[in-house]
C-alpha cells in the first residue's frame, strides 16, 4: 500500500502522461500515428531544451525569466555573423558564446550583486529583447547559408534532428545532475544554501555556472528555432518561451523553492505541454482555449506537490 | 464527570483542567504514540519528557491542534474538544511556543502580541488602544520594553518572552512549550522562570518539554516520562530524583557519560592562532591546539564564539587572521580552503547551517567529500554507497536505508549524520559547534564516546559548548569566552563549574598574553 502510494507519487507526471495519451487516442484517431507523435516530439523540442537548462536554474533555488528573449538576441547575432563570414560553425559558436555571456550576466549580477534572479533576469529579459529590436530595425533577420538551413529540418532515421539534440540534451542533464558532484552542488544550494556554503561548496561560482548552464541550452533552442526558418523575427521569437519552460519544470514536478526534482520529470512536462497543444487542435479545441488547459494543469500540478509535501 | 462552569483563571487551583484519553497517532505505519492517557491539573507546571523520538512533540502537536490524533479524545475542564488546527487550540485557551519562535520580525512588539485581534478604529487600527493593552500585558510578566519596539531588535529571551506575553492577551489556560531554555542565558532563565511560577499562581498549566533535568528538578510540579510512544511514569516531581528520571528516559541505567581514557597528547602545536580580530566586539584573540588535543570554547550566548570560527574556517572575506596549520602560515580564505587544508567545521544549528533537509542521508553524508569519490568528474556510485554503509554502522546511525530523505530521521540521527559528514572529509582538525544540539541522551554519550576515539586515533579537535559539564567532562583544556575575549584557559579539573560560570558572566578574568 506504502510502496503503490509512493510509486504514484514518483511517477504522477509519468501516469498522468499515460492517461492523457489514452484518453486522447479515444478522442482522436490521427493522435497515435507515428507522424503525429513525432510532430508532437518536434514541437516540445525548442522548449524541452530551455526547459532542461530551466531545471538548473530551478533546482538551485532561482529562475530565468529572459531565457525567450535571448533567444532572440542570440539567434539574431549568430545568423549576422553567419551570413557576415559565411561560416555556420562560427555562427554555432557565436550562439553557444552569446548564450554563456548572459547566463554568465545574470547569476553574476545575482550572486555578487545579491539581488533576487527574479529582478535580474527580469531586466535582462527587457535588455535582450530590445537590442535585438533595435539591431533588426524591428524586423526580421534572415540567414543566407542554406546548410545551416538543413540542420533542423532533416531526419535521422524518420528522427527529426531536433527531437534527437532534445533527448541527448536531457541525457546530459541527467548524467549531470545525477553522477557528478556539481549535480549534488546543484540540489544541495537549492536545498539550503547556507550549509551548502559551510559544507565547503563555492555556491556563488556555482550559481554562475548553473545560469550559464541555461544559457547554453538556450543558445542550442535558438539555433533549433533560426535553422527552421533560417530566420528570426525580432519582435516574436522566443516571446513567453520563459513562462513555457517554467511551466514544464514545474509540471514535471520540480519544487519552484529548489532542492527536489529530476530531468527526466522536466523532459515529460514538456513533452505534456506540447501534447495539450496537439490534443486541443485535433479535436478542434479553440486554439484560445489552450492556455487555459495549460494553466489548469499547472495548478493541478502544483496542488498535487503540496499535498505529497504535506505528508 | 463533572462540568465546571464559569471557570475563570484566577484562584482557581487544582481542578481538573487537561484530560487525554487513549491518544494514538502513527505516521507511516509506524506507531509514534501507542495510547497516552494523561490528567493534568491547573496551576500546575507539568514536565514532558523522554528521549528524542519518544513522542513528545507529536503529543504537544495534537494538544496544540497542529496534528490530529487517529484515536483517542481530549477533554478541557471536562468537556470533549475537537481541536482540529491551531486555530481551534486557541480558541480552547491552548497556546503552544514552538521552539523556533513564530514571529513577524519587520512587525512591532504589540503587532506580534495581538495578531490577528488587532483593536480596530473603523477600519483603522486603533494603536493608542493596542499600546495600552500591551503595556499591561508586558508590565504583568515584568518584562522592561515598549510595545512599539520591533521583533527584530529584541533578544531571544525577549522573543521568548513575547511569545508568553501573547499566549496571556489570548487568556489561555494551557501553555505548551517546547524547550524554553535552550537558547538562553542563566540570568534569563532565571526570569523565565518567575513568570512561570507567577502563570502558574493564576491557575494556568503549563506543560514544559526539557531535556535539561536540572531545570525540571527547579520550576516543575509534577511529570511525565514518555518512552517509544508510552507512558513509562508520572506523579509528583518531589517524589522522584534525576537519576531515576533519566533511568526512565533511557531504559537503562546511564553510566558515566564520558569514557575516561588515557589520553595521548604529544607536544605538536597543530594549529596556531594568532592576533585573529573579532570584529563584533572589535577584539583579538590567540590560541593553539595540540595533536590529539580536545579543546573547548564555552562562555554565554553571545561570547562571539560562532564568529571566531566562521572566521578561522573561511566564511568571511577579507577579515584579518593569522593562522599557522603544522607550523606553516595558511589564508583559509573559503571553507573550501579549509577543508583542503584539513580543517572540518560542523556548524551549530543543524537544521540551519548542515542539513540538506530533501536529499538523502547518503547525499548529506558525502556532500563534503565527493572529490574523492569522483573519478573523471563522475561519481562512483558503488564506493560511495560501499563507504556510507561503513560509516552508518559505525556511527549506529538509524536509517531504513541510505536514500531515505535525512529530514526523516530522528534528530539525533540527523545529528551523527552530520558528524559522519565531518568524518568523511578525513581532516586532522575537527571543529564541532554544539555536537550534542538537542540529541537525547544515548546519543549524547555516544557522541563524546566518539569524539575521545578520535582524538585518540590522533585527530585534533576543538569543541565549542555552552554546556558546561560537557566542556568540563570532554575537554583536556578549554577557553572561556566573555564578548569576544578570551578570559580564562584551564586544564581538566582545574576549575569546578561554578568557578567556570563566574568567568563565563565577566565576573572573573585572568589576563592573556
Amino acid at each position: 500500500m506504502q510502496n503503490a502510494k509512493k510509486f504514484i507519487q514518483e511517477y504522477s507526471i509519468l501516469i498522468g502522461f499515460i492517461l492523457l495519451c489514452i484518453l486522447a487516442s479515444c478522442a482522436s484517431d490521427v493522435f497515435l500515428t507515428s507522424q503525429n507523435l513525432i510532430n508532437i516530439l518536434r514541437q516540445s523540442s525548442i522548449i524541452g531544451v530551455i526547459s532542461i537548462g530551466m531545471t538548473f536554474v530551478i533546482l538551485a533555488g532561482g529562475i530565468d525569466l529572459s531565457v525567450g528573449s535571448s533567444l532572440a538576441l542570440i539567434g539574431g547575432i549568430s545568423l549576422i555573423i553567419q551570413n557576415a563570414t559565411n561560416s555556420v560553425t562560427l555562427g554555432v559558436l557565436a550562439s553557444i558564446g552569446l548564450g554563456i555571456i548572459i547566463g554568465i550576466f545574470n547569476g553574476a549580477i545575482s550572486t555578487y550583486g545579491k539581488i533576487p534572479p527574479f529582478v535580474v533576469t527580469l531586466g535582462s529579459m527587457a535588455i535582450a529583447r530590445s537590442l535585438i529590436l533595435y539591431i533588426s530595425d524591428g524586423g526580421s533577420i534572415a540567414g543566407n547559408l542554406e546548410s545551416f538551413e538543413s540542420f533542423a529540418n532533416s531526419y535521422f532515421f524518420f528522427i527529426p534532428i531536433p527531437v534527437i539534440v532534445f533527448v541527448a540534451i536531457t541525457l546530459v542533464g541527467y548524467l549531470i545532475l545525477e553522477h557528478t558532484p556539481f549535480g549534488r552542488y546543484v540540489y544541495a544550494i537549492g536545498g539550503n544554501e547556507k550549509a551548502a556554503r559551510l559544507s565547503a561548496i563555492n555556491t556563488n561560482l556555482m550559481k554562475v555556472i548553473i545560469y550559464a548552464i541555461c544559457g547554453v541550452s538556450v543558445s542550442i533552442a535558438s539555433l533549433i528555432e533560426t535553422s527552421r526558418l533560417n530566420s528570426i523575427s525580432s519582435s516574436s521569437s522566443g516571446v513567453g518561451y520563459e513562462l513555457d519552460a517554467i511551466a514544464a519544470v514545474i509540471i514535471g514536478g520540480t519544487s519552484l523553492s529548489g532542492g527536489k526534482g529530476k530531468v527526466f520529470g522536466t523532459f515529460i512536462g514538456a513533452i505534456l505541454l506540447a501534447a495539450i497543444n496537439n490534443i486541443m487542435n485535433l479535436i478542434n479545441v479553440s486554439p484560445y482555449l489552450q492556455g487555459l488547459v495549460k494553466g489548469v494543469i499547472i495548478i493541478i500540478v502544483a496542488l498535487l506537490q503540496k499535498k505529497a509535501g504535506n505528508e | 464527570m463533572e462540568v465546571l462552569r464559569g471557570f475563570t483563571n484566577k484562584g482557581v487551583v487544582d481542578k481538573m483542567l487537561l484530560k487525554l484519553t487513549n491518544i494514538k497517532k502513527s505516521f507511516n505505519n509506524n506507531p509514534v504514540l501507542k495510547g497516552i492517557d494523561l490528567e493534568l491539573m491547573s496551576g500546575t507546571i507539568h514536565a514532558l519528557l523522554g528521549e528524542n523520538g519518544a513522542g513528545k512533540s507529536t503529543l504537544c502537536n495534537i494538544i496544540g491542534g497542529v496534528l490530529k490524533p487517529d484515536e483517542g479524545e481530549i477533554f478541557i475542564e471536562g468537556k470533549r474538544v475537537h481541536i482540529n488546527s491551531p486555530v481551534d487550540a486557541v480558541k480552547q485557551g491552548i497556546s503552544y511556543i514552538h521552539q523556533d519562535f513564530m514571529l513577524i520580525d519587520e512587525l512591532s512588539v504589540m503587532e506580534n502580541i495581538f495578531l490577528g485581534r488587532l483593536f480596530k478604529k473603523g477600519i483603522f487600527i486603533d494603536k493608542q488602544k493596542l499600546y495600552e493593552e500591551t503595556r499591561k500585558i508586558l508590565t504583568d510578566i515584568g518584562l522592561d520594553l515598549t510595545g512599539r519596539e520591533k521583533i527584530a531588535n529584541l533578544s531571544i529571551a525577549q522573543r521568548q518572552m513575547i511569545e508568553i506575553a501573547k499566549a496571556l492577551s489570548i487568556n489561555s489556560k494551557i501553555i505548551l512549550m517546547d524547550e524554553p531554555t535552550s537558547a538562553l542565558t542563566d540570568v534569563e532563565i532565571e526570569k523565565l522562570f518567575n513568570i512561570m511560577k507567577k502563570l502558574k499562581q493564576k491557575g494556568l498549566l503549563i506543560i514544559y518539554i526539557s531535556h535539561k533535568l536540572n531545570e525540571v528538578f527547579s520550576i516543575c510540579d509534577t511529570y511525565t516520562v514518555l518512552r517509544e510512544g508510552r507512558i513509562v511514569k508520572n506523579g509528583n516531581i518531589n517524589s522522584t530524583t534525576p537519576e531515576e528520571i533519566a533511568r526512565l528516559m533511557v531504559g537503562q541505567e546511564v553510566k558515566e557519560m564520558f569514557t575516561v581514557s588515557k589520553r595521548n597528547i604529544s607536544d605538536e602545536i597543530v594549529l596556531d592562532v594568532k592576533e585573529m580580530s573579532v570584529a563584533r566586539y572589535n577584539t583579538k584573540i590567540s590560541f593553539y591546539l595540540k595533536k590529539g588535543e580536545i579543546l573547548g570554547f564555552t562562555g554565554l550566548m553571545g561570547d562571539g564564539r560562532d564568529e571566531i570560527f566562521e572566521t578561522l574556517y573561511g566564511m568571511y572575506k577579507g577579515k584579518r587572521k593569522e593562522v599557522y596549520i603544522n607550523g606553516i602560515k595558511k589564508s583559509l580564505n573559503s571553507p573550501k580552503d579549509s577543508l583542503s587544508n584539513g580543517v572540518a567545521y560542523l556548524p551549530r544549528d543543524r537544521k540551519e547551517n548542515a542539513l540538506f533537509p530533501l536529499m538523502s542521508v547518503k547525499a548529506n553524508i558525502t556532500i563534503s567529500a565527493l572529490k574523492s569519490y569522483s573519478k573523471f568528474g563522475i561519481i562512483k556510485r558503488s564506493k560511495e554507497n560501499r563507504n556510507v554503509r561503513e560509516i552508518i554502522n559505525k556511527l549506529k546511525i538509524k536509517a531504513f536505508s541510505p536514500d531515505v530523505e535525512v529530514k526523516t530521521l530522528s534528530g539525533g540521527n540527523q545529528q551523527k549524520a552530520m558528524i559522519a559528514r565531518l568524518l568523511e572529509t578525513n581532516s586532522n582538525i575537527l571543529i564541532f559547534n554544539n555536537p550534542t544540539q538537542g540529541v537525547d541522551i544515548l546519543t549524547k554519550k555516544e557522541i563524546y564516546t566518539l569524539i575521545s576515539d578520535l582524538s585518540n586515533q590522533g585527530k585534533s579537535i576543538i569543541v565549542l559548548s555552552g554546556e558546561l559539564p560537557e566542556i568540563l567532562g570532554l575537554c583536556d583544556r578549554f577557553y572561556i569566552l566573555y564578548k569576544g575575549e578570551i578570559v580564562g584557559e584551564f586544564k581538566k579539573n582545574q576549575i569546578t563549574q561554578d568557578e567556570a560560570m563566574e568567568y563565563m558572566v565577566g565576573l572573573k578574568k585572568i589576563a592573556m598574553n
